[in-house]
């Protein structure tokens, strides 16, 4: 017993969870409508794009890598996805072409992390991105897009919004192909030590490169997502969950430097800042203060990321 | 010779898992050269790096002048005349000789600038002193060659007008002719009553600078003796600790059949140019070369590590191109390259996951993996190899050298390859765990394994090898069977010399 | 003859890729090579290029700081809330520029002590700076002419504006400080080998932060130029400019690896970038379609550098 709990608490998603426990408690006092069944249920809505963007692009951090356009590629695709609707073609099939244009894109990404840091190429690809949403919009917003296609993101199963079932289904997906399958002890390899991998006879440039692929997939997701609960398409719509995604994945435990962390984690450090921009809505906070919070949140969390490692370095030796 | 300008007194230093120094007393006096010799992980750097401030030392003390030291890293030591040369460079890639050699003092105009001139001009003699005229003080040191850049690094060490100097190893990567000179200029020093540490193990060296050798082993000293009081078979035994022909086991079998044959083999590089060799099944084949021969890069190109220039491998017979490790692995090659933590081991991740990285697939062939079965595979690994470890969840970077390496074996044995290459098996490992890597490598050639084994220390390729190859700049330049060949013959040949002295062609 | 190549050869790929640029443009549009465009493009480079000078000294030490563009456009924000506020004007500049070499030593801080990956401790920073300055101004942009501004986006001395003669300025201070200085060795030591440093007694965490700090005092000096030609504060008006500043390095042959480059090739990485932008403006293409155009030209021409540059190299 005492060493399951140990094993607990050398994982580092332990902080994070109880962190979010705290700041369930904290945010009870603070704000009293916080409690209500309502505000979790919006609160799981709210969390639903971002848990579906961070799963994706924990397996990217995960090797070591990063993304940073998973914004523009989610606002990319939400457009091109409505644009596609009101042009008649069936909600399934613009769905598929939604996904294989994400699967180019992470392609495209993963081709270019292998020539150029990753965050410098993700940064270039991310201003491509959004300057090609713009000219699919043609400088203009769509809306009143078709019930079937805003169901997924207002519609309900009893009382749980499609929303929060889609995202619970891509995030047990991605558990499961992280944690339990021979890719997925293959990206943490990868992650903790690329050269030794190399020289372990893994194919790492598929690896990679697949990573990409899967994040850019999962923002394909959220982008359709994004613009079926806004019943509306503009260029600039994923803009604002660029950083957050980034945030999300960092607090739940995944190091930057790769092979540590997974999906599990990321799941708290995404309602973590759900909360936090849930309670700061509730008290009146200006939504140009989030940015700072959230800047905070992700220097913090790094910060004492590598301290708590170099303790247990120290503590070990 | 001089008085002692330097004492260190039962000095103990403790590694994770280890003890790297125990209770070792060594002095220096000036104007002498004082060698320090000993296997892979006998601690002679470690011994270097404890005077000179860059490791505290958990017991004993350093006394400098008759003044008991204390220092806080390299900084203090410099500043009491105590420097050292590196083997690995301490050099800046993209700034100047003179502004290497002059980092932290350089020189100022009035205006407060840096006085490039002068720097330039000092930095010329200091050179020139060194016989390096040829050296552009104005080229940025990531232009020089390796040997340019350990002049550099030399004549750093001058420029801090030390008491004493280290050199750790500071001969292997340079040719012939540079050599010697840097030998003229350690002649100079003592003369003008420096005393000099010299880490190496090249022993023909020794004769030619050495007052004094000092022997370690296991972290222990063995001895300290006159350069003229033992033979070079009295040093190897007592560096070995034992006899030769106990630690190096080798079980008479059968080689049947060519395993792996290079035709012609280069690279782009230059490293490698035109390797010619082959290994049977059930053989151990050593290559004997100098650091920077072309041994490691060969391995690579086999390995798929680097891309072929030119030439062929051949597998049991048939062609192969060996464009990735992913190629090599799935024709059944395995390497134990040279660098265990870059290369060999995600030193963050658990020993059990580290021992299944190459056969993931084997083990796993419906694409789910199952942890206990991960755990069972790599218990077995621990006792068979005598992994000592709490745990087979451990992170190996809490392992000492000799169990991380036990753990690459474990993942190459777990795979189980036809072909494997050891670059440097018992690099930076302790006597123990060297015993059982050979005794395992013995066993692995009764079994029928085809081995390659690079290593810069002969007396291993010597006591392990069925067959050698003696690499020098990118050629075989020698072959020869057991028992054909002498330390001295194949240390000849290493350095590209006939058995005259004379350079080969 | 044969130097001559030899120094041809040395010029980094961008320098060719500015030629062919130049060349399309002059085809599609007979006015492009005029005198009066040619200044143009000085001006509308200035600021970008201050900037780049100033990355070019976090990407020597083997960073990046990606809250450059944001402290540019929070210096146009602070100058104007404290000359709205009484405070006058030169004060406000130079209150501001402490402020930005401030909040560089604050990254610097994070990214040395705390010993984590410069992008990610700026790309949170970046996000802390913008949140300032959209809560200063509420998200709007606030105008706050003045004729210091005139001074130094309109008058010239030479046919050529001030603003161009401040960029030569800091061009010569940042050269001077990279090649002259014990602090531009530090700098240079830093991407080179942190190790050396330590050894020779230089301490990597101080200089590192003193690099930080620098970059924003120049970060801050682009600010003011950038509000002289918008006046006004504007909390967005520099979004991007610190990716384009990475790019215009890397472009002028500053390497992420090593401490190799310096600030003279990233003159012709900004030159590069601004002549795309000004191009595509003369020669008429949709606004619609220029993020995407110079964001795709900027990645090409990142990449085929890169690429020639790992060729070469084998």
């Amino acid at each position: 017993m005492t060493k399951f709990i140990e094993e607990i608490k050398r994982s580092k998603s332990f902080y994070s969870l109880l962190g979010l426990i705290g700041l369930i408690i904290i945010s009870s006092i603070i704000a009293p409508n916080f409690r209500s069944i309502n505000n979790m249920i919006t609160i799981l809505r709210q969390a639903s794009v971002l848990l579906i963007l961070s799963s994706g692009l924990t397996a990217v951090l995960l090797t070591g890598g990063m993304d940073l356009s998973v914004g523009a590629t989610a606002g990319l695709i939400g457009c091109i996805c409505a644009q596609l609707i009101k042009a008649g073609v069936p909600i399934p099939g613009a769905f598929m072409i939604g996904i294989l244009i994400g699967a180019f894109v992470g392609f495209i990404n993963g081709t270019l992390a292998g020539i150029l840091p990753s965050f410098i190429a993700t940064y270039a690809t991310n201003w491509v991105l959004s300057g090609l949403a713009i000219i699919v919009m043609n400088g203009a917003v769509i809306y009143d897009l078709p019930k079937n296609f805003t169901q997924l993101g207002v519609g309900y199963v009893g009382p749980i919004p499609v929303l929060v079932i889609m995202a619970a289904i891509i995030v047990i997906i991605l558990y499961v192909l992280l944690q339990k399958t021979t890719y997925g002890r293959q990206v943490y390899s990868y992650g903790s030590n690329a050269e030794a991998a190399r020289y372990s006879g893994m194919p790492v440039k598929k690896i990679m490169k697949s990573t990409f692929m899967i994040c850019s997939i999962c923002a394909g997701i959220a982008g359709m997502v994004i613009t079926a609960r806004l019943n509306a398409a503009d260029a600039a719509m994923g803009e604002a969950y660029g950083l957050q995604t980034v945030a999300a994945v960092v607090i739940g435990g995944t190091s930057m430097l790769g092979g540590e962390g997974g999906v599990g984690g990321t799941v708290i450090g995404a309602l973590i800042l759900t909360i936090i921009v849930n309670v700061m809505n509730l008290k009146g906070v200006s939504s140009f203060a989030q940015p700072m919070v959230v800047g905070i949140v992700i220097i913090g969390m790094v910060l004492f990321d590598i301290n708590t490692k170099r303790r247990q370095e120290k503590a070990a030796n | 010779m001089g008085k002692t300008i330097l004492t260190a007194q039962k000095i103990t230093k403790l590694f994770p898992g280890m003890k790297a120094l125990d209770n070792v007393d060594f002095d220096l006096q000036a104007g002498e050269v004082h060698i320090l010799v000993g296997e892979n992980g006998a601690g002679k750097s470690t011994l270097a790096k404890v005077i000179l401030g860059a490791y505290r030392q958990e017991e004993g003390e350093v006394f400098f002048e008759g003044e008991r030291m204390e220092v806080s890293g390299t900084k203090d030591a410099i500043a009491k005349g105590i420097v050292a040369v590196y083997q690995e460079f301490t050099l800046v890639p993209y700034l100047n000789v003179a502004q290497n050699i002059f980092l932290n003092r350089e020189h100022r105009t009035k205006l407060g600038f840096v006085n490039h001139k002068k720097m330039e001009e000092e930095a010329a003699a200091l050179l020139k002193s060194l016989n390096c005229e040829y050296i552009n003080v104005k080229s940025p040191v990531k232009k020089l060659s390796v040997a340019e850049q350990q002049m550099v690094e030399i004549a750093k060490a001058l420029s801090y007008k030390p008491r004493v100097i280290i050199f750790d190893e500071p001969t292997s990567a340079l040719s012939e002719r540079e050599a010697e000179s840097l030998f003229a200029q350690i002649h100079r020093l003592k003369r003008e009553g420096i005393g000099i540490v010299y880490v190496s193990h090249r022993m023909e060296e020794f004769p030619k600078i050495g007052d004094r050798i000092t022997v370690l082993r296991d972290g222990k000293k063995i001895s300290t003796i006159g350069i003229n009081d033992c033979s070079e078979t009295e040093l190897i035994n007592m560096m070995v600790g034992r006899d030769v022909s106990q630690v190096y086991v080798r079980t008479d079998n059968q080689h049947s059949g060519e395993a792996l044959r290079t035709e012609n083999l280069s690279d782009y590089t230059g490293k490698v140019k035109g390797a010619d060799i082959f290994v049977n099944r059930g053989e151990i084949v050593g290559i004997a070369g100098l650091v920077g021969s072309g041994r490691t890069e060969l391995a690579q190109l086999i390995y798929g590590i680097n891309p072929i220039k030119s030439g062929k491998v051949y597998v049991d017979g048939e062609e192969i191109i060996p464009k990735s490790p992913v190629n090599a692995v799935k024709h059944g090659i395995g390497l134990v390259s040279e660098d265990r933590k870059k290369q060999g081991l995600a030193l963050g991740e658990a020993i059990a996951l580290n021992t299944i990285s190459v056969s993931l697939k084997k083990f796993f062939p419906r694409f789910f993996i199952n942890n206990k079965k991960i755990n069972g595979i790599a218990k077995q690994n621990v006792e068979q190899l005598r992994i000592v470890t709490t745990s087979v969840n451990k992170q190996c970077k809490y392992l000492s050298g000799g169990n991380q390496q036990k753990v690459v074996l474990a993942k190459w044995l777990n795979f189980d390859p036809q072909i494997i290459i050891f670059d440097e098996p018992t690099r930076g490992i302790d006597v123990g765990a060297k015993m059982e890597i050979y005794k395992l490598m013995d066993q692995l050639a009764a079994k029928g394994k085809a081995i390659l084994m690079i290593s810069s220390e002969l007396p291993e390729v010597i006591g392990m090898s069925d067959r050698i190859y003696v690499m020098h700049e990118g050629r075989m330049v020698e072959e020869c069977k057991r028992g054909e060949f002498t330390t001295e013959q194949i240390g000849s040949k290493m350095l590209g010399l006939g058995v005259g002295g004379k350079r080969n062609e | 003859m044969n130097s001559m190549r030899l120094r041809l050869k040395a010029l980094p790929p961008v320098s060719w890729m500015l030629i062919l640029i130049i060349v399309i443009f002059s085809l599609s549009s007979p006015n492009y090579l005029s005198l009066s465009n040619f200044r143009n493009i000085l001006i509308q480079a200035t600021p970008l290029m201050i900037l780049a000078f100033a990355q070019t000294c976090i990407v020597l030490t083997q960073g990046t700081d990606l809250s450059l563009g944001a402290q540019v456009s929070f210096v146009t924000v602070m100058i104007v809330y404290l000359a709205k506020r009484g405070v006058p004007l030169l004060i406000s500049m130079a209150i501001s520029v402490i402020l930005t070499a401030l909040i560089g030593t604050v990254n610097g801080i994070i990214v040395a002590k705390g010993n984590i990956l410069p992008f990610i401790a700026t790309f949170g920073m970046q996000n802390i700076i913008n949140s300032v300055s959209l809560l200063l101004t509420s998200g709007a942009s606030i105008y706050f002419p003045s004729y210091i501004y005139r001074f130094i986006a309109e008058s010239t001395f030479l046919f050529i504006p001030m603003m161009v003669w401040i960029c030569v300025l800091v061009f010569i201070m940042v050269w001077l400080v990279l090649r002259k200085t014990k602090f531009g060795t530090n700098i240079i030591g830093l991407g080179g080998n942190r190790e050396a440093l330590s050894l020779a007694g230089i301490s990597p965490v101080k200089s590192l932060i003193k690099t930080y700090a620098f970059a924003g005092f120049i970060a801050g000096i682009a600010g003011i130029i950038t509000l002289s030609r918008v006046e006004s504060g504007q909390p967005t008006v520099a979004v991007g400019w610190e990716f384009q500043a990475v790019a215009a390095t890397l472009l002028g042959g500053t390497s992420l690896r090593e401490g190799k480059g310096g600030v003279t090739g990233t003159i012709f990485g900004v030159l590069l970038i601004t002549i795309v932008k000004n191009g595509l403006n003369i020669i008429g293409v949709r606004s619609i379609y220029q993020n995407a155009i110079i964001g795709s030209i900027v990645l090409a021409a990142i990449i085929i550098d890169a690429v020639i540059r790992i060729r070469t190299k084998e």
